[in-house]
């Protein structure tokens, strides 16, 4: 009995409802509406109230169909109110001539702003900005880099592999570096290029470590390249990225895929802080590509720009740069 | 790498500051990323102990006159051990010591004047703990004799350790000698190479043991030695001090040697008591699947077949390069040492220690690729040293199973011409040949280069591109051409 006076009077309900809403004009009358169906004693409520008395099969279906209308009826009641606002503002009320509401603009991100200015510095030089893929073949992020398979060296390169079925040897690339051996595959010399782009590794973040970030990789080859024109293009480029009174220094460090390897440092307040990597293209490196090592040297360097934009602006936690936040992102 | 300074003073003369030779080292490849000074306490010197009376009123206190040379005075010490005659460590009133009675680590208090039981105490008598070097608090540090009265414990006690942090390239820089490579070749100064020659006056070694290896692609070269009669015991006061400096704990004699070798010239060796060896044949054979072995940490490993075992006839006695089987270990009633000092294969090694899990200060040399030439070198000098400090007698000869003999690269050839093509600067031949010769390499020279031989400790050295950067970082690239690149650049592709 409960249940078919319940289930009627949410069909007969709805009728009501719909059709005093449709005369309700004035904010008084919509209100008026709300108050008597949707209000805390309105019909509907007391249809919802009303459930608790039945067995939990007939709750069920009785229970979703008055859920069901309250949506519906709130639903129109928000259109309705609409309806009547926009139809019912009195020409005048509105001041158009107060001043627009401004969009923001967007901004370039910081590491985007620094990798234009080092590739820029760097295409003043005459080397050309290209890109490579993020997802990588280890072939190209290792072995043709004189990284083989178990070397000790591949200890600093923790890397996330990508789980494919077809194959076991693509990974996030964890260096730009694999562009080196694809550029001198598809051209000959000589060479002169920069790599900006996103790289990976599988480590824990800390103030000084992130697992994603950028690195800006550079290459040139030819005949008669020499470790002091290495030196020149990386004292330039501090330069211009530093200032010219900025100290520099060039020692010896170790990379598999070049040798001599060098490590740059610069000076910042009385600490020497290691900005990149390089040195001159290993002869593997250069044969593995089918260049002939006897003819061709080179020299290669890798650096992260969110370092270097650090150093430069005083930033403490490279973490900040990719936490999305506009309080920091905006300052740049 | 902590490299303790006094331990590299063995090898090579430092004539320069601490600061500037730290700064050398980093530019040539070998980071030092700090200085660490410990025993350096001001306000404490050395004293002589003159006089030990007992306090007037209390039985376990004394009253001891103290000589620290601009002065003498008076002290209450309640450590048994003082004695007159001693040189001691005396710490004047204003000395920061550590607090021995504090459990909190690093706790320092400031020594003032004070009256114990009635007594006026100036100054005090330190023990280790004490200055900061140490545990042991039971009784005073007492100084060897020579130490002179009045010089500030430091220059006695003191030690300076550099962190080194060490490029995957450089395993001979795992051992303090190759950092004294480098110290020489920088310096100028002389390398004194460790000594390697004992008198071996027992039975033919082949006589007492034997040695096959089963499987030569992984072991291409097994050296060993036999000594008899040793005593097994805590090893000397500057053994073990040369240890708790690098920061590993003294064990006994025999394996505290092996250690130190280790850590001197970069040859993990592993001592096996001779007797536990069945039949005093070792054999050198990959493992069988599923086989299994208790290694030195009691924990039984469970091993594939492409592992390599040092085992005897019925069982597996050791994992090649990793770590020694429990079964055959040193203990206190061990007699004969078979001491065996291998080169393995390096990518195989890592494999194993990955696989086990068991990363180790073995595997971090032999991943790298060791020549087989340093395995003789440090088995020599760990023999030499078991004679000297735990008595015995060497068998005659070496046990030397070397399969991988003529399989090494044995020489790089470098052109002058290629050296100036690739740094872009031409170099006085003298200075080349220097600057080698500094880092331990031989040369045959001619007119247009160099015949050059890869020592027994550089595995890194292979082309001469190599050698042009062992020119290139003891001159310093600092010191090296800055020029711009010439040429044409490549044309600038249009945007696709």
């Amino acid at each position: 009995m409960a249940e078919t006076q319940t289930g009627e009077s949410v069909v007969g309900l709805k009728d009501d409802a719909v059709a005093a809403l449709l005369v309700a004009e004035s904010s008084e009358q919509l209100e008026a509406w709300r108050v008597e169906f949707l209000g805390r004693k309105g019909r509907l409520t007391t249809v919802l109230r009303g459930l608790g008395s039945l067995d939990i099969e007939q709750r069920k279906v009785a229970g979703a169909a008055a859920n069901h209308l309250r949506v519906e009826l709130e639903t129109l009641f928000e259109e309705r109110q609409q309806q009547a606002i926009s139809t019912r503002a009195p020409a005048g009320s509105i001041d158009v001539t107060l001043p627009g509401r401004k969009s923001s603009l967007g901004g370039l991100h910081p590491s985007t702003q620094m990798i234009r200015e080092i590739t820029q510095a760097f295409n003043e030089m005459g080397f050309q900005t290209i890109e490579g893929p993020e997802i990588e073949l280890e072939r190209y992020n290792f072995d043709l880099l004189n990284i083989p398979a178990g070397h000790p060296a591949r200890d600093k390169w923790d890397t996330i592999w990508v789980d494919s079925e077809s194959r076991g040897d693509m990974l996030l690339r964890t260096h730009t570096s694999p562009m080196q051996a694809r550029v001198m595959e598809t051209s000959d010399p000589p060479v002169r290029v920069v790599v900006p782009g996103k790289c990976y590794r599988y480590e824990s973040t800390d103030a000084t470590h992130e697992w994603h970030f950028n690195q800006v990789e550079g290459l040139a080859v030819d005949e008669g390249i020499t470790f002091a024109d290495l030196k020149g293009t990386l004292y330039e480029f501090a330069r211009r990225i530093f200032g010219a009174s900025r100290k520099v220094r060039f020692r010896c460090d170790y990379f598999p895929f070049v040798e001599p390897g060098v490590d740059m440092s610069i000076d910042w307040n009385g600490n020497w802080i290691e900005i990149l990597g390089a040195g001159m293209v290993h002869p593997k490196v250069l044969e593995g590509v089918g260049y002939d090592s006897s003819k061709y040297t080179g020299f290669a360097f890798g650096m992260g720009p969110e370092r270097v934009s650090m150093l430069r602006n005083d930033i403490n936690d490279i973490r900040h740069f990719f936490a999305n936040d506009l309080r920091f992102l905006t300052q740049f | 790498m902590k490299v303790p300074v006094s331990w590299l003073s063995e090898y090579v003369d430092i004539d320069m500051s601490l600061d500037d030779l730290a700064h050398r080292l980093t530019m040539a490849g070998n980071e030092v990323t700090s200085i660490e000074r410990t025993g350096w306490v001001d306000n404490v010197v050395v004293g002589l102990v003159k006089k030990v009376e007992p306090h007037p009123d209390a039985d376990r206190l004394r009253l001891v006159r103290v000589d620290y040379g601009n002065g003498e005075a008076e002290v209450v010490c309640g450590a048994s051990n003082v004695a007159e005659g001693q040189k001691i460590a005396y710490a004047s009133i204003g000395a920061v010591l550590q607090d021995a009675y504090s459990d909190e680590a690093g706790k320092t208090k400031t020594l003032k004047r004070s009256k114990i039981r009635g007594v006026v105490s100036d100054g005090m008598v330190c023990s280790v703990r004490e200055l900061g070097i140490g545990d042991d608090h039971d009784g005073i540090l007492v100084l060897d004799e020579s130490a002179r009265v009045g010089t500030p414990i430091g220059e006695v006690i003191g030690e300076t350790v550099l962190e080194i942090e060490l490029t995957p390239n450089r395993p001979d820089c795992l051992g303090i000698v190759g950092v004294a490579r480098d110290v020489a070749a920088i310096t100028g100064n002389v390398l004194q190479e460790p000594n390697i020659e004992y008198p071996a006056t027992g039975p033919d070694v082949n006589d007492l043991a034997s040695v096959e290896i089963a499987d030569p692609d992984l072991c291409p070269r097994y050296t060993a030695s036999v000594i008899e009669n040793v005593r097994i015991g805590p090893s000397p006061a500057w053994l073990q001090d040369r240890l708790t400096a690098i920061g590993e704990r003294p064990i006994n004699n025999i394996v505290d040697i092996t250690n130190f070798v280790m850590f001197e010239l970069g040859q993990p060796l592993h001592a096996f008591d001779y007797d536990r060896v069945v039949d005093h044949r070792v054999i050198v054979r990959r493992a069988r699947s599923g086989e299994k072995l208790v290694t030195l940490d009691d924990k039984e490993r469970t091993l594939d077949d492409e592992m390599l075992l040092i085992a005897d006839p019925d069982r597996g006695i050791g994992l090649a390069g990793v770590m020694g089987g429990a079964n055959s270990e040193i203990s206190d009633s061990t007699t004969t040492v078979l001491l065996e000092s291998a080169t393995f294969h390096g990518l195989n090694n890592r494999r194993t220690a990955r696989g086990l899990e068991l990363a180790s200060q073995a595997t971090l040399r032999f991943e790298k690729s060791l020549r087989s030439g340093l395995s003789e070198i440090g088995l020599r000098r760990a023999t030499k040293l078991i004679l000297e400090i735990a008595g015995g007698t060497a068998a005659s000869g070496i046990i030397d199973v070397n399969p991988g003999a003529g399989k090494e690269q044995q020489s790089v050839r470098l052109e002058s011409a290629h050296l100036e093509k690739l740094l872009g600067v031409e170099l006085e031949r003298a200075r080349v040949e220097k600057t080698l010769s500094d880092l331990g390499f031989s040369l045959n020279s001619d007119t247009h280069g160099w015949d050059v031989e890869i020592p027994y400790w550089r595995p890194d050295i292979s082309i001469p591109q190599d050698l042009i950067e062992e020119v290139a970082r003891i001159i310093g690239y600092d010191n090296l051409p800055t020029t711009t690149l010439s040429g044409r650049p490549p044309p600038v592709a249009t945007s696709t």
